[in-house]
């Protein structure tokens, strides 16, 4: 599980210490652009400036290719699947097999379309994931207002992740070690088994943590820190950037 | 001759499989990956999970009033499900991995309510960290993993539970039919969201199709998961089972299930979805000489998308009045 | 008033709720600044008495006192005020992303300012050697550390009393020892009262100044180390052990008859042990 942004060695980059609130509230709107864009100008804007983000802030090539493999399998996909069953004028047609095959340029635009999108969206996001740190996320979302409730299961949820796949991976190494995953149909109860587990070992976790809360005061409420204030040039500079790209957008 | 044609057979069928293959990798884990969907259908999604949501934070909120354990253990859950979802299943016929959903169990365990809830979260995570689904697709996420997949799972296990079917086989078809309904919940999104000026079902049948390779016998899979889970927490641990009210069937439950198969089958009654426009207005205006022109924006789905939001509308309705009361009302300290 | 009893604890008996006895038969008194521990193997109901002296458990037949309140009495917020109790496993405390806001949960729940609150953590943390891991996730600090933010956590909230359990489990032999250091620490300079179970027998003589042995739910012995610690077969008998230089010295005396005058507990009181009885041996020869 090392996907998450703390375990990336950090390289010296503003773009780390930017206010997670801004970096926020900075990804929705672009987002939002990306989404609502008819064209490719400013898709391939967006790609060329995220890849050179990413450039510098010099991740390892792995992290990459983990995190973009599903994204561009499925472009590629609605490329195929756009092409060669919507549209009308005929680019080429393969007779093949007794099958007919054709393709359609009006399918192949809105497939490369929509995976330019695809991935500008995504380079996007993974940027604000890569330098994020998911702590810092929170406290974002709970100045945006996300629901208390919503925050701190979020919280929870985020700390146990990491304690219950430790736990995960003892009780899988154990049932390989013994031939638990052979073959299909006792792989596949072993895996019940282990899922089972996980959702035991949740239930016992759960009475132990709630008392040493309540040791500590805790009667349903997690109290938060105040937030820092905002710098102003961190906003003057992002609402400059986005100004730059909405114009980039008109056009 | 007779070589050239089984040349072509061979070829035609490493073509499909490789097609097959493609196919079943983007089906992993039924997300729907960031940025397939355009502006207004993310939005769309988005709305229309948001009061499913709420709906599981207010129950979440009068429970914990009651027990103070209860935040800390749907955090806990939340992290399971994540976690099952990350872990990759072997799918014999697509020749490659695959995740379950681990809605299923979340929803028989602690409610559909709680379960969105719960099903947010992890995307959440899941969006931002893995790209796994994304932050513009979250709505569409949650409406086909969380609020369909759980409300199958859910009500799938309560039904057979009322028929006093065991419950391995109840928790089996339980996780089934959350996997299945999240399948055909994501393909219609999917369609929705990618299908252009293109009509709506034969793009619709396509993505099936096309997915039926992986989401068929994952589906199995989950089910036989989802069963093995159940057995072994009954074994083990029976008195989490009657705790957490899941061998119960309540009567807040039979009346829901009732109301939901009769809608289900007047759904499937009325296939076609005619509009009152095309049965009522267009076969008088058409005999008095007024033939319908082209609508400007054709979607293709009869009033399907109108009931959708009649739908939508009348449980926000209901869920709105409902709590009206407590905008108002001082909360007895 | 240095000898005001804090806690004590008369229990007859307490059975769990499937009917087998988990504890009885047990009388306990801890003073104040006093560091007491609660010696016993496993199962035989350590932690079940900590979470018993703690108020979680209340259906017992027998009285907790805690300054001469009955525990079973008080509310949870008045018992979390004075009383603060560590479990063996670090990961079901810790449940903040990063330390920071672990520590400063409780600290947080009293109502201090953030001022307060921020002085209080960095406190904590620095008494317990954590300073400059602030804002590192949890799930990325060692065992060790863990452990030590599990005590940091309730160092920030003032208790006066902690309760351990099992402290020093798990921890490499370097890290017991500074375990151990940092909880006389607490104890001699901040004048926390201190109660921990462990069967950890070759460490504690070195630093507890009380002990309880208790065996299948009942405390069979008690008092100081020297008092407690006397002959092999008394330890087997609660499926313990002499520490390791105690039994050398005992065998040596009395399967070697060598002369000895008491039997000592550590290093360092051994080794003057045997350099007496070798000048004696030396003079006779």
């Amino acid at each position: 599980m090392h996907l998450f942004a703390e375990h990336f060695k950090r390289e010296k980059s503003r773009i780390y210490t930017l206010d997670a609130r801004v970096k926020l509230i900075f990804t929705l709107v672009l987002l939002a652009m990306v989404l609502s864009y008819n064209g490719f100008f400013f898709l391939l804007f967006i790609l060329v400036a995220s890849a050179a983000i990413c450039l510098r802030l010099r991740l390892p090539l792995k992290v990459f290719l983990l995190r973009f493999c599903e994204p561009l399998f499925i472009a590629g996909i609605l490329i195929l699947l756009k092409f060669f069953f919507s549209g009308e004028t005929s680019i080429f047609t393969l007779n093949f097999a007794g099958f007919k095959i054709i393709g359609y340029s009006e399918g192949l635009y809105e497939g490369l379309r929509i995976a330019c999108r695809i991935l500008a969206a995504v380079s996007i996001v993974a940027i604000l994931g890569f330098t994020t740190l998911f702590t810092e996320l929170i406290a974002a979302l709970s100045w945006l207002k996300a629901p208390k409730g919503f925050i701190e299961i979020l919280m929870f949820a985020y700390r146990y992740i990491f304690v219950l796949s430790d736990e995960a991976q003892v009780i899988y190494n154990a049932q390989k070690n013994r031939l638990g995953y052979s073959n299909v149909r006792r792989g596949l109860s072993s895996f019940g088994i282990l899922s089972g587990s996980l959702v035991l070992k949740a239930f016992e976790h759960n009475q132990n943590l709630t008392v040493a809360m309540i040791q500590r005061g805790y009667d349903g409420n997690i109290p938060v820190l105040k937030h820092k204030p905002f710098k102003a040039h961190e906003i003057i500079l992002s609402a400059a950037t986005i100004a730059l790209f909405a114009f980039i957008w008109k056009i | 001759m007779k070589r050239i044609k089984l040349l072509k057979f061979v070829f035609c069928f490493c073509l499909i499989s490789t097609f097959d293959f493609l196919f079943s990798r983007a089906a992993r884990a039924m997300h729907i990956s960031e940025g397939i969907l355009p502006f207004n259908w993310a939005l769309l999604w988005f709305l229309i999970a948001v009061p499913f949501v709420a709906y599981g934070l207010y129950r979440l909120k009068k429970i914990s009033n009651s027990d103070i354990s209860f935040k800390p253990l749907v955090g806990l859950m939340a992290a399971v499900v994540f976690i099952i979802s990350c872990m990759p299943i072997p799918v014999p016929t697509a020749g490659t991995c695959s995740h379950p959903c681990g809605t299923g169990i979340s929803g028989i365990l602690l409610g559909p309510a709680i379960s969105i809830l719960i099903t947010a979260v992890a995307l959440l995570i899941q969006a931002l960290f893995l790209a796994h689904g994304g932050l513009s697709t979250w709505g569409a996420d949650i409406v086909s993993m969380g609020v369909v997949g759980s409300f199958a799972g859910f009500l799938t296990f309560k039904a057979l539970r009322l028929l006093k079917i065991n419950l391995a086989v109840s928790a089996f078809f339980a996780g089934l039919f959350a996997d299945w309904a999240t399948y055909l919940a994501t393909s219609v999104e999917l369609t929705a969201g990618i299908k252009g000026s293109a009509p709506f079902l034969p793009l619709f049948w396509k993505i099936i199709v096309a997915f039926i390779p992986t989401q068929l016998p994952l589906g199995i899979l989950e089910g036989a998961m989802t069963s093995g889970m159940i057995m072994l927490l009954y074994k083990k641990r029976p008195d989490l089972l009657i705790k957490m009210k899941v061998l119960k069937v309540t009567k807040a439950v039979v009346v829901f299930l009732s109301i939901f198969f009769i809608s289900c089958f007047s759904l499937a009654n009325a296939a076609e979805w005619p509009g009152v426009d095309e049965t009522v207005v267009e076969k008088y205006a058409e005999e008095h000489g007024r033939a319908a022109r082209a609508p400007l924006i054709n979607t293709d789905q009869g009033d399907l998308l109108l009931f959708v939001f009649l739908l939508a509308g009348a449980i926000g309705g209901f869920v709105g009045g409902y709590y009206w009361r407590k905008l108002t009302e001082q909360k007895p300290k | 008033m240095e000898n005001m009893i804090r806690l004590s604890a008369k229990i007859n008996s307490f059975k769990y709720p499937d009917g087998t006895i988990a504890l009885s038969d047990i009388n306990l008194a801890i003073k104040k600044g006093e560091f007491a521990g609660i010696l016993g193997a496993n199962g035989s109901g350590k932690t079940t008495l900590l979470k018993l002296i703690d108020g979680l458990i209340k259906n017992f037949d027998g009285n907790a006192y805690l300054d001469s309140d009955n525990i079973a009495k008080l509310s949870p917020r008045q018992i979390y005020k004075k009383v603060g109790l560590v479990f063996q496993n670090p990961d079901e405390q810790l449940f903040a992303p990063t330390l920071f806001e672990d520590v400063a949960f409780g600290p947080l729940n009293m109502g201090f300012s953030a001022a307060e609150v921020k002085k209080r953590v960095s406190d904590a943390l620095e008494q317990t050697e954590l300073l400059g891991f602030e804002h590192k996730s949890n799930h990325n600090l060692s065992f060790g550390q863990k452990k030590r933010a599990c005590i940091a956590g309730l160092l920030a909230m003032g208790h006066e009393i902690l309760l351990l359990d099992e402290p020093t489990a798990g921890l490499d032999p370097m890290g017991e020892y500074k375990m151990m250091c940092l909880l006389t620490k607490l104890n001699k300079e901040c004048g926390v009262t201190i109660l921990m179970a462990t069967h950890s027998v070759d460490l504690v003589p070195l630093f507890l100044d009380k002990l309880y042995i208790l065996s299948k739910g009942s405390v069979t012995r008690s008092g100081t180390p020297e008092e407690v610690f006397t002959a092999p077969e008394d330890m087997a008998d609660v499926k313990l052990r002499l520490p390791q230089i105690a039994e050398l010295i005992w065998r040596l005396k009395h399967e070697d008859n060598l002369h000895f005058e008491k039997i000592p507990l550590t290093i360092g009181e051994a080794r003057q042990e045997i350099l007496k009885t070798m000048q004696n041996a030396n003079c006779k020869m």
